[in-house]
């Protein structure tokens, strides 16, 4: 009750702030991209939860599901109907640009939305069973430089998907042709955690919060956190793959793109209203609570930030053979 | 024993009467929203979900709250099934095979109390065995490889190949087109686009509900406006209620369906779609000596339903004991628990046993208030066939239709419905049956995948696929459900050929 | 009015058999960069579209001779008509106009009463809304009614 009463307070003080700059935006939205239930699903409805629970937006944010070519159909539908809308915003993610990269986005690169921000990151990583020949990220790569089929990588995406993607700079990095590498498409996380439990794969470049339980249980080894530094909590003593001489980066940003033909101050409300989400204190609970980590990226940093990525993605893919955008 | 006082602590958490409430409310809420047709379990939890914090209940209240609309959204959708012909999504398809024949003669409630008990013999039973049993049960579910998946779909294929439902001719045409249709989109060995033809909407592949809404929601009711089948029933008064001798035919039929949804519920990738297919036709081949499956046979709902809840509850068992998500919903269970800033996993039962025995209990709850609640309705469910047809169809349709705008707002999805919809209508028309359809497109990438995962891992040895005792066993299983039908007919003739000249 | 004939076996066996060698063809020309797996991605379609065409083969060759019932197609052409006109109008015009005229087609391909029929479509189209859109909270689209 203390809490509700709270957040009455408090949006009533900073809802006075927000009406002052001029744009408000009437019934928001915010898109998930995909089915109800899944990552997108989540980043939508915790965030505009919180960004109404803390005041920041004062209207009531709904979320709709976009589900249908992982995030490609949302990005034509705003394109074609919404370009100018400035009440909605679309929940994205790294593996968003890696399909964007792959031309799976349609006709639409990622010069046509305004990026908004992030509002965390999630961080993948390379786990092995806890019985395992590997005991760390150099034997894992020794043995991929002997023979690159002697070590069975599984995961939940496609050949190309940002899943595969983490091996493969792994293999890059070390020398090896990324064709080369074992690798089973599963259904889902879950899916190829199992198939690691029970021994048909050797190791699955997942995220840090879907192995985080099997982590503190001993069940699992994590070989490298692909992050910049170190992880907090359970994988502070996990290495990252850069002190084991590897620099491979894999942050899995959770954010948010807007139209593009909306105004400056319309986009510079959503970045003001993501700032101040990030900076509160009760967004960064939330947020830990989500097993998502710090993202501070807002505004033009963010755009320039998902433009980079995208390119970098597509440099990659087309490094390996795979079909790209046409540029 | 250890288990025993673990789940009278988990009872003591969940028998206060606020948490009862909850699980009574979170069924009758479960049913509600269960019956709407293309909105199933996990959006009935994710939409449920902010309610959980809003009300600022505890996990343990909350957890208990959502496994009542868990069991409840799973219920009903039965009701539409078993009524009207009208699954609402791919679990409930084989329940139309012998409910809405015996809502057709008047036994709706029967069939709907049936339903529910079955719903909770599969329940019940699953959980006592997931007291008792679920990390070595969990354990011996992942070392389930690709060859044995493999080994397990041919036994699936045969099972359905071989159902029975017209000329086998058109019942393999429908299995590959189910397989095909599973084909479209993104394929998982080389990021190549299948059968999309440029669509970005085919990118993700068709959706399971979209699907089921077509074939069946919209076929149904094209049949039903031609006119020559009546969708409404003259008697729902005499006989009626379900038997007590009827109850108790069914019994041996809801013990192998519980053991065939708890088998297939605990497989990381295998559902209560798959469990309930798998369970119906394997209780026809076992029961059905007269023929009588498929014409409202008690049997033939019986192991649906009873395989159906118990696979829903046995996809719990990876989650709790390994903290891996064996199915759709119970990743939402675990999004679910995340939010609580629980941890899934081999320690929960060590560090939150309030949480994770809490939830075991409420399971026991969950099951039971399911029969409280809607066993004495099943009379006033029937009655929705007393409705007109031209007010009750017109508004499953739409119903229909808004549930799936609501879950992908897209028209491209509706239209890709009425489409399924018209062409599965022409093939009813021609006998071509729907079910191995979609039980193909639910097995396809199942089959495929794990047999490329098998080749892939065997660098291209085929013998890989018979290299384990259980997936030989399900090869010899296999080979007998294509061998029996054969040669059986061959043999009684030749036995009764020799009796005769025996005789003569 | 039932009709028997072997004409529908038909039809369905040849368009199996067409379905089925697309397939085939499709697959076959499918431009695969690498596969992960020794099997690839076209072996599956190309299999499941030989079983195809195979078993369309035979019911073009051996067609049954189906009892036909023969009922009143206008009405299921009124139905089918509905729900593909729907989607199209279903942003337009929003969520309750377009499925107050769809289920008002769909009453009358039921031979409801017209003033009966008109009643149930709006209540049942203002009642969907009330359900999924206000109570369960998933967004339908409003047109410029607002509902």
């Amino acid at each position: 009750m203390t809490r509700l009463a709270f957040a009455v307070i408090a949006s009533l003080a900073l809802g006075g702030v927000a009406s002052a700059q001029g744009f408000e935006p009437r019934n928001p939205e915010c898109i998930a991209p995909a089915a109800p239930g899944g990552g997108f699903d989540l980043t939508c409805r915790v965030t505009s939860q919180q960004l109404n629970e803390l005041g920041i937006v004062k209207p009531t944010i709904r979320t709709t599901n976009m589900p249908g070519g992982i995030g490609a159909v949302a990005y034509n539908n705003i394109q074609a109907r919404r370009a100018d809308d400035p009440n909605v915003i679309i929940a994205v993610s790294t593996g968003s640009w890696v399909n964007l990269a792959q031309g799976k986005f349609g006709r639409f690169t990622e010069n046509d939305v305004r990026w908004l921000g992030a509002v965390g990151a999630d961080y993948g990583v390379l786990a092995v069973r806890k019985d395992s020949r590997f005991k760390t990220l150099q034997d894992f790569v020794d043995a991929l430089k002997k023979d690159p089929g002697s070590v069975a990588i599984g995961a939940g995406g496609t050949v190309g998907s940002q899943d595969w993607m983490k091996p493969a700079l792994v293999a890059k990095a070390a020398g090896v042709d990324p064709r080369k590498m074992r690798y089973l498409s599963y259904e889902g996380g879950g899916e190829a955690l199992a198939a690691l439990l029970g021994g048909t794969i050797d190791a699955v470049p997942g995220d840090a919060s879907e192995v985080r339980g099997q982590l503190e249980a001993g069940e699992i080894r994590v070989l490298a956190t692909f992050s910049d530094k170190r992880l907090p909590g359970v994988f502070a003593d996990v290495p990252t793959a850069k002190e084991a001489g590897y620099d491979v980066e894999w942050p899995i940003v959770r954010g948010f793109y807007l139209p593009p033909r909306i105004t400056d101050e319309q986009y510079a409300y959503w970045v003001d209203a993501l700032k101040k989400l990030n900076s509160d204190p009760r967004w960064q609970k939330v947020r830990e609570e989500q097993g998502l980590f710090a993202y501070d990226l807002v505004g033009p940093e963010f755009d320039a930030f998902a433009k980079a990525r995208t390119d970098a993605f597509r440099k990659l893919a087309a490094e390996v053979g795979l079909k790209t955008t046409g540029n | 024993m250890e288990a025993l006082s673990s789940l009278a602590f988990g009872f003591s958490v969940a028998f206060t009467p606020f948490n009862l409430a909850l699980a009574l409310a979170g069924a009758a809420l479960g049913t509600a929203i269960g019956a709407l047709p293309g909105i199933g379990p996990i959006n009935a939890i994710v939409l449920l979900l902010p309610l959980c914090f809003s009300l600022q209940l505890p996990p343990e209240s909350a957890l208990i709250l959502l496994a009542g609309i868990y069991y409840g959204s799973g219920y009903g959708g039965r009701i539409s099934s078993i009524l009207l012909n009208i699954p609402g999504d791919p679990g409930l398809v084989m329940t139309t095979l012998d409910g809405y024949p015996l809502a057709q003669q008047g036994r709706g409630a029967a069939a709907l109390a049936l339903s529910g008990i079955g719903s909770f013999v599969g329940g019940t039973l699953t959980v006592v065995l997931l007291t008792f049993l679920a990390v070595p049960i969990a354990r011996l579910a992942v070392s389930f490889g690709p060859a044995e998946y493999v080994a397990l779909m041919v036994l699936a294929f045969a099972l359905l190949a071989t159902m029975g439902q017209g000329r086998t001719a058109k019942t393999w045409a429908a299995i590959c087109l189910g397989l095909l249709g599973a084909m479209i989109g993104v394929d998982g060995g080389s990021g190549v686009e299948r059968f999309t033809f440029g669509s970005l909407e085919l990118l993700g592949g068709i959706d399971f509900t979209t699907l089921t809404i077509g074939l069946f929601a919209v076929s149904e009711i094209l049949v039903v406006a031609e006119g020559m089948r009546s969708g409404s029933v003259s008697n729902l008064g005499a006989g009626s209620h379900l038997k007590l001798r009827e109850l108790v035919a069914c019994f041996p039929a809801m013990l192998r369906a519980t053991g065939i949804g708890f088998f297939l519920g605990v497989l990381p990738g295998t559902g209560a779609a798959v469990a309930s297919a798998l369970a119906y036709t394997a209780e026809k081949r076992v029961s059905d000596r007269d023929g009588t499956f498929g014409k409202g046979d008690m049997r033939g709902l019986a192991a649906p339903e009873t395989a159906d809840n118990a696979a829903q509850t046995a996809s719990m068992v990876p989650m709790l004991a390994l903290g891996i998500p064996g199915s759709g919903t119970t990743a939402v269970m675990l999004g679910a628990l995340l939010m609580y800033s629980i941890t899934p996993g081999p320690l929960l039962f060590t560090q939150r046993p309030e949480i994770a025995w809490g939830l075991i209990a409420s399971m026991y709850i969950g099951n039971i208030m399911l029969l409280v609640l809607n066993l004495p309705l099943v009379g006033l469910f029937a009655r929705l066939l007393l409705v007109p047809n031209w007010i009750l169809f017109p508004g499953v349709l739409g119903l229909s239709f808004a549930g799936v705008y609501a879950a992908t707002n897209s028209t491209f999805e509706l239209l890709l419905a009425t489409g399924i919809g018209i062409v599965a209508y022409a093939m009813r028309k021609i006998g071509i049956p729907l079910i191995p359809m979609l039980i193909a497109f639910v097995l396809a990438r199942l089959l495929e995948d794990n047999i490329r995962r098998a080749l892939s891992l065997s660098d291209g040895d085929v013998l890989v696929l018979v290299s384990s005792p259980v997936a030989i066993l399900f090869w010899v299983l296999a080979a007998l459900t294509f061998l029996v039908p054969m040669l059986a007919p061959r043999l009684g003739r030749r036995i009764r050929a020799m009796s005769d000249s025996e005789a003569s | 009015m039932n009709a028997a004939g072997s004409s529908g076996d038909r039809i369905a066996g040849a368009l199996f058999l067409l379905v089925g060698i697309g397939a085939i063809w499709h697959a076959w020309s499918l431009d695969v960069p690498f596969a992960a797996d020794p099997v690839g991605p076209k072996v599956f379609p190309m299999v499941v579209g030989a079983i195809l065409a195979i078993a369309g083969a035979a019911i073009l060759l051996r067609p049954d001779r189906v009892e036909w019932e023969r009922g009143d197609y206008g009405r299921v052409i009124l139905v089918a008509v509905a729900s593909l006109v729907y989607p199209l109008v279903l942003d337009p015009l929003g969520f309750v106009p377009a499925t107050t005229l769809l289920c008002f087609a769909c009453a009358k391909a039921f031979r409801g009463p017209t003033l009966g029929s008109a009643i149930a479509s709006v209540a049942l189209a203002g009642s969907f809304l009330l359900l999924i859109d206000i109570l369960l909270g998933l967004p339908l689209p409003r047109g410029p009614l607002g509902i």
